[in-house]
């Protein structure tokens, strides 16, 4: 019965989440059923669909894991944002430049681990400003976030952008650092397979590791946490290399399953909502699959709502964060100390 | 003076001032114990709001006034969240700059669908040649600002309540009262911030153009000490440094433009580094007061 | 008619009933001792009465007239005052914001007004404190003077002191009383909260006894005795003051040499394996400085901690905040300390954690303990007594040469107090160093083969044929040699 009682929470907030915002799509002179039905349709309507669904959710579900684990420490990591774009930056820049002409085997390994280290170092600057400057890491990470999406910028109409000189966009990415596509499919890649199993791993982490106990000490009471020999500041450097990484993960993903190269507001949002995603999981590792499914079918399918209900597909933003509010306001349980 | 030092400081005291109006309004909620890091999507809301109502109507008073109360009406929900459920600030001010990046992008792209030259806002002007209205307004707020700050009965009721909140309430200062009130006028003035944005340095709205304005903001409370003066010779830093990265790129500097655009961020970065550890926040600042058991 | 009457309050809070059928009536011109062991209910029926605690049923009355109080507010209004346990002034606002921080008077406020509000006040009942001073600067019994100052100056007709003399020396507590007694004579209504016999009948005229969250007794004070007194209070004759173990101290198992900190003005000292001793003093003496020397989570500016037989074991003074994670389970926070070192056998293996290990420590300490808690429950559904009783499984874990603990009975009840003080005899018997640091006298006495006293960061010997509280409580105030 405590099981239930658990996903009652997160079903009720979103359900919630939803009627209001018909409400509210109502008032604008939207039609909200039909925008409704062109949203399920455009996620789940047919194999096609499916597959958009499944492959927007993998980034999220990384990023969200990572978003659950730092969030569940007591370290706000806002900087999703900015860790998949240096991630997607250090993925291209690696498989265009530096593994040019690798082979499969060595491309695609090397772009996805560059992607890994970029995000867990830049989520670094963040730990280290933390723990040796006493500087907020809410500050930190959206300051990074903006920095880097400049950086990315810069890239793109600097050094990496095109031979031709087209567009602000790279070289698209040599095939050896593709990520293949499963079998028989035509969009879901191959990375989605790890984005699957990643969930586990963390959980167990988490739960079944003396490296968990302390990390979930930490969130807990850093000062009881620190009365134990454990160092919160260690802790905190170390869970802000792993959501970072997470989250780099996702953006090399991104370049190299999904998009096959890099240009500007690459994956942009999906560090905010990965957010979401984490708090409509309650932070549990197991609960982000479900939940980065949630909103990969919104945002898989708001461009069938835009084009059937004339809704902006910005509106999605809007059912996101309603289900923030209603998850944190109902359906989270609240830290008790500071 | 030389035309270009003096074009230097007028553009200076234009980036700083919505800083200087949205760090004042944060300095009252954080001295009360609110940590509200929704300014930054109460400004965009703002800025969206005087933006339409203003060229409805063509009246800047209006639009400041609009601002005022779509910044407010947020910060009831931020309140309702983070203040009466208690529910963790840092995750409600997110989802609340969450929900204003996504709703004024969505209100703003179907009351424009069709298309077409957007209109211009009606301008705040000069109140004395040199000084802008808003700017006076800032000079003005952060006088009031200090002496309710320290030199009242209810401020220091206020800062008591961000102080050690269970001791103000034992003396029967009402905090939850005044949590409120100090969250509704630090969204109040973010929403004046925004209103500056689009009726004085732009005229015309654009989605996100906040551009981190209110993070800055909330950096700035912490580079001042929690004391207003300092906090307004900040917003004149940051001011001074936008402006003269706007002047390199306008001479044509060899620095990539996009690598400009960084500075204010690696700057506020730079300062929290340097200020931050040292500054004292409120005691009781960002944790959870419940009256009665 | 009294002056205030409580009826039949009844409270709960979550899973504990904290008050079920607790009356309390009070007449001007009185001190009425509220009496009670720890976690009886006590603070929670003044804090209802001071509008802090909404009952879940029961009448409250002044004058003869229901109310319903909701707030601080409201009974301030109604004359109640209330001095809370621990202090309740805002440590970093001024001496003169704390006094006149809620007066009603002009919104306006400069400095020459406020100080001159401040000094009326203090002035007038003789409290010698700089009106300009950070709050947090001064010493505790100040702080009370304040706070009992301010609430005179509200026009309280009913003030209520919840364990004022837990935090002052002998001779202060000796004032306090005093002072209370010219109150009394001056019409005040005072209820006084302790669980210290003998303060309550030096001063008090009634007493109404708490157990279990019920009042069992309420009477004049006339003709009991502390004996009696002590059976209503546990329902039962209170145990008789134990005494230190006796033992024969092996070789040096602690050095304490010229530690320097920031509270800590050269501490020195030695403890020998077998050897129980406890310091003395009163609270803000270096107490907090010296355990966190000791937990190694504070550096030291001098001296050396020469640990000779690890490891050292503390329980923490602040259990709730410092010495257990209260989200994380029974199990989790007993293993903890090994979690922190990459985990060790038995319960951890590689890095692993091996559930069936960890069900088996937690549940051999349950038994060995007598914790009244599943392995899997949140520490912060504990009790007090069974959080304490988890510290010390926790502790006594990693077989320490070394033991520490820093007011190891505080808010706890007479049959949880009794039992870790006899844990910490027996460790001492078995060989182990015990150091015992306590704001209660009576434990110092109980526990200490050797007695020291800390003050201002300084640690004064007690010489072995002056084992009295009026030796201790000189030195609790500095005053050296008789």
């Amino acid at each position: 019965m405590k099981r239930a009682r658990v996903f009652a929470g997160p079903i009720a907030a979103t359900a919630v989440a939803f009627v209001v915002a018909g409400v509210w799509l109502a008032l604008l002179g939207a039609d909200p059923l039909r925008a409704l039905g062109a949203l399920v349709g455009g996620a789940f309507g047919d194999s096609l669909a499916l597959e958009t669904t499944a492959v927007r959710a993998g980034p999220l579900l990384l990023v969200g894991l990572g978003v659950a684990l730092s969030f569940r420490c007591g370290i706000w990591n806002i900087g999703g944002e900015g860790q998949v774009a240096v991630g997607a930056l250090a993925a291209t820049a690696v498989a265009t430049r530096v593994a040019a002409g690798a082979p499969g085997l060595v491309a695609l390994p090397l772009a996805l681990l560059a992607g890994t280290v970029a995000g867990a170092l830049w989520a670094g600057i963040a730990g280290v400003l933390k723990v040796g400057r006493g500087v907020s890491e809410v500050l930190s990470t959206i300051l990074l976030n903006f920095i880097a999406a400049l950086l990315v910028a810069w890239a793109v109409h600097g050094p990496l952008q095109e031979a031709s000189g087209a567009y602000p966009q790279s070289d698209a990415l040599p095939a050896a650092a593709r990520l293949a596509l499963l079998p028989d499919l035509h969009l879901a890649h191959s990375g989605l397979v790890l984005a699957v199993l990643l969930p586990l791993a963390i959980w167990a982490l988490l739960f079944r590791t003396a490296a968990g106990l302390r990390l979930r000490a930490v969130g807990a009471s850093p000062e009881a946490a620190r009365y134990a020999a454990v160092s919160p500041e260690l802790e905190t450097v170390r869970v802000l290399l792993l959501s970072g990484a997470l989250a780099g993960l996702a953006g090399a993903i991104e370049v190299c399953g999904v998009t096959g190269r890099l240009f500007e507001n690459l994956a942009a949002g999906t560090g905010f909502t990965a957010i979401a995603v984490a708090l409509l999981a309650r932070l549990h590792p197991l609960g982000v699959l479900p939940s980065a499914l949630v909103f990969a079918a919104l945002a898989a399918g708001s461009g069938a709502m835009q084009r059937s209900a004339a809704v902006p597909s910005v509106a999605v933003q809007v059912i996101e964060a309603l289900v923030i509010f209603f998850s944190v306001g109902f359906a989270l349980p609240r830290r008790e100390s500071a | 003076m030389d035309a270009p030092t003096l074009l230097l400081i007028a553009s200076t005291v234009r980036f700083a001032t919505p800083l200087a109006l949205a760090a004042m309004g944060e300095l009252v909620a954080e001295s009360a114990g609110v940590l509200n890091i929704g300014i930054e999507g109460m400004m965009l809301a703002g800025a969206l709001a005087a933006y339409e109502v203003g060229v409805s109507t063509g009246s800047a008073l209006a639009a400041i006034a609009a601002a005022i109360a779509a910044a407010c009406m947020l910060s009831l929900l931020f309140a309702a969240f983070a203040l009466r459920r208690q529910a963790d600030p840092i995750v409600s001010g997110t989802a609340l700059n969450i929900l204003a990046l996504g709703a004024t992008g969505s209100l703003f792209r179907l009351l424009h669908s069709a298309g077409g030259l957007l209109a211009r806002a009606p301008r705040v002007g000069d109140v004395v040649p040199g000084l802008n209205g808003f700017t006076a307004g800032a000079i003005l707020l952060l006088a009031a600002v200090w002496l309710f700050l320290a030199r009242t009965r209810q401020g220091l009721a206020l800062r008591a309540a961000g102080e050690r909140a269970e001791a103000a309430d034992a003396q029967g200062v009402p905090v939850a009262r005044l949590r409120l009130a100090a969250t509704l006028f630090g969204g109040a003035c973010a929403g004046i911030a925004g209103a500056a944005l689009v009726l004085w340095l732009s005229d015309v709205f654009v989605e996100g153009m906040t551009s981190g304005r209110g993070f800055i903001a909330l950096a700035l409370v912490l580079f001042g000490g929690y004391r207003p003066l300092r906090i307004a010779g900040g917003a004149i830093l940051f001011g001074a440094a936008s402006a003269l990265q706007f002047r390199l790129q306008a001479a044509g500097s060899s620095v990539p433009y996009t690598l400009l655009l960084m500075t204010p961020y690696v700057l506020t970065l730079l300062v929290l580094a340097l200020f931050a550890g040292r500054s004292r926040a409120p005691a009781d600042l960002a944790k959870p007061f419940r009256a009665r058991d | 008619m009294p002056l205030v009457a409580l009826r039949d309050l009844h409270k709960r809070f979550g899973a504990t009933q904290a008050l079920r059928g607790a009356s309390l009536e009070l007449e001007p011109g009185s001190i009425h001792a509220l009496l009670g062991e720890n976690g009886a209910g006590k603070t929670t029926l003044v804090r209802a009465l001071y509008g802090q605690v909404a009952p879940d049923s029961g009448e409250i009355a002044v004058d003869g007239k229901p109310v319903a109080i909701a707030s601080p507010r409201q009974a301030l209004a109604l004359g109640i005052a209330l001095v809370h346990q621990h202090s309740m002034l805002v440590p970093a606002l001024s001496v003169a914001e704390n006094v006149v921080l809620g007066e009603r008077g002009s919104a306006f406020l400069p400095r020459a007004r406020l100080h001159a509000e401040a000094a009326a006040v203090l002035g007038r009942h003789g409290v010698a404190v700089e009106p300009g001073a950070l709050a947090e600067s001064l010493a505790v019994g100040e702080m009370q003077r304040v706070e009992i100052a301010r609430a005179l100056a509200r026009g309280a007709r009913v003030l209520v002191l919840d364990e004022p003399t837990a935090v002052l020396a002998p001779s202060e507590v000796s004032a306090l009383l005093q002072l209370l007694v010219e109150l009394r004579a001056r019409g005040m209504s005072i209820v006084l909260i302790s669980h210290k016999l003998e303060e309550i009948t030096a001063v008090c005229d009634r007493v109404t006894v708490l157990r279990a969250g019920e009042t069992v007794a309420s009477r004049p004070l006339a003709g009991l005795d502390a004996a009696q007194l002590g059976r209503l209070m546990v329902g039962d004759a209170l145990p008789p003051p134990g005494r230190p173990p006796e033992t024969e101290p092996g070789p040096v198992a602690l050095r304490l040499a010229g530690l320097r900190a920031e509270g800590l003005a050269g501490i020195e000292l030695e403890l020998r394996a077998g050897e129980l001793v406890a310091l003395a003093g009163i609270d803000g003496n270096g107490q907090r400085p010296l355990e966190e020397v000791l937990a190694g989570v504070r550096p030291l500016d001098a001296g050396r901690v020469e640990l000779l037989r690890p490891p050292l074991a503390l329980l923490s003074a602040d259990r709730q905040r410092t010495g257990l994670v209260l989200d994380l389970s029974v199990a989790e926070n007993l293993v903890l300390p090994e979690a922190a070192h990459g985990g060790m056998p038995p319960v951890f293996h590689g890095g692993a954690l091996r559930s069936a290990e960890l069900a088996r420590a937690a549940d051999e300490a349950i038994a060995r303990f007598a914790i009244r808690a599943a392995p899997d429950d949140p520490v912060r559904t504990l009790s007090g007594g069974n959080q304490q009783k988890l510290c010390v499984a926790r502790a006594l874990r990693a077989r320490p040469g070394v033991l520490v603990a820093v007011n190891p009975t505080r808010g706890l009840d007479v049959g949880a107090t009794a039992a870790v003080r006899d844990e910490l005899r027996a460790q001492a018997r078995a060989g182990t160093a015990v150091l015992v640091v306590s704001t209660e006298l009576d434990e110092v006495l109980e526990l200490g083969q050797r007695i020291a006293v800390l003050f201002r960061g300084v640690l004064l010997e007690l010489p072995a044929g002056e084992r009295s509280r009026e030796a201790i409580g000189r030195r609790m105030l500095g005053a050296a040699a008789a």
